[in-house]
């Protein structure tokens, strides 16, 4: 059966893409079959999900990460100060299953391209997955049904490679931010003779 | 009549951490909900970039409380993978001892959970007394109620004496009575009855579509369990029998988990009875090679995966994980519009949610 669904999944995935694609399983010794599916393009992650729907499968997670990671390599992550040929990739790891079989679809974003196709509409598991992505990772979605926030507020401002720090996402909880809040609205108010 | 919304959340009284839901509300019944998440985000996964393979075991540990074990464990097994190591088969009877100790803690606590939602509070605290029984348990093998500890890569960090599997088998022993009398009375009242059957139903098209994971995808129908389907440690020499309803309700969840306690029972017995001798870790500290692995296990409260991707440092490149709650919560859309404001509180607690997990 799983053999069955390997080649089914690679025929159906031919029939659009051609061989642009490499695709290895691994099965491990309890039989769990893992796939590793890279795709030439981040468009052709639409074509891997119809084919995913079609097999009546579902998206597990979707993992995306920084290359060369930031705080691994350390790689400047002030995007202005970054040398050419050092600047830093989004690898974006769907992890599919159906019949029995686990699949991993990695797609690599080129540098500036922070836009992506939503698999929401084709598949609806997909959902929570791209909005958290969305907003962890700043990148945006074309055609995601519901691309509410999920996670962040609403006010936090995005920015590539930056992480927002606790204090932020709690929104002003830190007692700096608190006070240079305060002593703005101060100075603002004595310049203007404006009581509060 | 006319709609209105009504927030819950992110503090209150239903809940027993922070989540912010807003329903739409025609009168007495809820037409539409939204949630919002985050309130407990604490960035684990960044933090694990920070930290070699072994801190992570530690805080992996750390997510959640009632799944602990599982994170580790999945964590563990990921690694594993990665590298190639083959545990000691000890090992994977032991880890799966350890991980079924903790599911029976983990839905017991969640039948308790369900009687306590309704007003049913005698029956509640009758759960939460023999799910004492094996807390005592874990304090007793493991040396603490909640976190475990017992994970490393390359296998276990504890053993099983004869003494400690005579007693771990007497306490499993006198825990089945218990727990065949709170099924009859789950099975059988009709307080019970009245709040939970027909009550949040998913049905089996809507649970594939949003593909939710678990007792909530088994009491929908959903023939999936990951110690079955994509087995692991020793499960692919114990064979467990996974339990299915078909009406998709809170009363079907409950059943799942009453059912399921009583097979983990089983699994535990069996895998003391089974369990060959031998060495229960490498008796190294294993490099980690660069690469990437994907690892699930069945938590709980459902399938759990981790993706871990290394670059042949201590410190890996990635870690990322979705917990089985996750994939449950966008599926309350379908479960509770139609139902009454007095029923969401019941409806929440019987997908089990941990919002901690959620958020990491």
């Amino acid at each position: 059966m799983k053999k069955e669904a390997m080649d089914q999944f690679r025929s159906l995935l031919t029939q659009t893409l051609g061989e642009t694609f490499e695709l290895e399983w691994d099965t491990d010794r309890k039989g769990v079959v893992c796939g590793w599916c890279k795709l030439a393009a981040p468009a052709d992650i639409v074509i891997v999900a119809k084919v995913v729907a079609e097999l009546k499968g579902r998206v597990m997670t979707i993992s995306p990460l920084n290359t060369p990671s930031p705080l691994v390599e350390q790689v400047p992550v002030d995007s202005e100060n970054t040398e050419p040929g050092k600047s830093i990739q989004v690898v974006i790891n769907y992890h599919f299953y159906f019949n029995e079989i686990n699949l991993t679809a990695a797609i690599t974003l080129p540098d500036d391209q922070r836009t992506l196709n939503s698999i929401t509409p084709i598949l609806r598991s997909a959902d929570w997955h791209e909005r958290e992505m969305q907003e962890l990772f700043n990148i945006k979605l074309q055609g995601h049904p519901n691309p509410k926030r999920l996670f962040l507020d609403k006010d936090i401002y995005m920015q590539d490679h930056t992480m927002i720090s606790l204090s932020e996402a709690l929104n002003g909880a830190s007692t700096n931010t608190l006070w240079e809040r305060i002593m703005e609205s101060n100075q603002k108010g004595a310049n203007s003779d404006e009581h509060l | 009549m006319s709609t209105y919304n009504i927030p819950i959340g992110p503090i209150h009284v239903v809940l027993e951490e922070p989540i912010y839901f807003k329903l739409q509300v025609d009168g007495e019944t809820v037409v539409g909900l939204d949630i919002n998440a985050g309130h407990v985000h604490r960035g684990i996964e960044f933090l694990t970039m920070q930290r070699n393979f072994y801190q992570n075991l530690t805080l992996t540990e750390r997510v959640c409380s009632l799944c602990s074990n599982n994170h580790p464990f999945t964590y563990c097994m990921a690694l594993e993978k990665l590298a190639g190591i083959q545990i000691p088969v000890r090992a994977e009877y032991l880890r799966t001892i350890a991980d079924e100790i903790k599911r029976i803690a983990s839905h017991l606590f969640n039948i308790g959970l369900i009687p306590h939602i309704i007003g049913f509070d005698s029956l509640f605290m009758h759960v939460m007394e023999v799910r004492e029984t094996m807390q005592d348990l874990k304090e007793s093998v493991f040396g603490n109620r909640m976190n475990l500890s017992v994970n490393t890569i390359g296998g276990v960090r504890y053993d099983i004496t004869d003494e400690q599997s005579k007693y771990i088998s007497k306490t499993l022993e006198d825990l089945k009575k218990p727990l065949e009398e709170i099924t009859k009375i789950c099975r059988t009242d009709a307080s019970i009855h009245r709040r939970t059957v027909g009550v949040g139903v998913l049905p089996k098209d809507k649970a594939i579509e949003y593909g939710v994971v678990g007792p909530v995808a088994r009491a929908s129908g959903i023939d999936y369990d990951v110690r079955v389907v994509n087995p692991y440690a020793a499960y692919d020499k114990i064979k467990v029998n996974p339990v299915v309803e078909q009406n998709g309700d809170v009363f079907s969840r409950l059943l799942v988990r009453l059912q399921e306690t009583a097979e983990s029972i089983r699994i535990i017995e069996r895998g003391l009875k089974d369990m060959p001798d031998g060495s229960t870790d490498l008796g190294c500290m294993p490099d980690i090679p660069a690469g990437e692995a994907i690892a699930k296990s069945e938590a709980p409260r459902g399938e759990l995966i981790y993706y871990v991707r290394t670059n042949g440092t201590p410190i890996p490149e990635r870690i990322k994980w979705r917990v089985p709650t996750y994939p449950n919560w966008a599926a309350l859309n379908v479960m509770m519009p139609g139902y009454k404001i007095a029923d969401i509180s019941a409806i929440i607690g019987s997908i089990d949610p941990c919002i901690s997990c959620t958020e990491r």
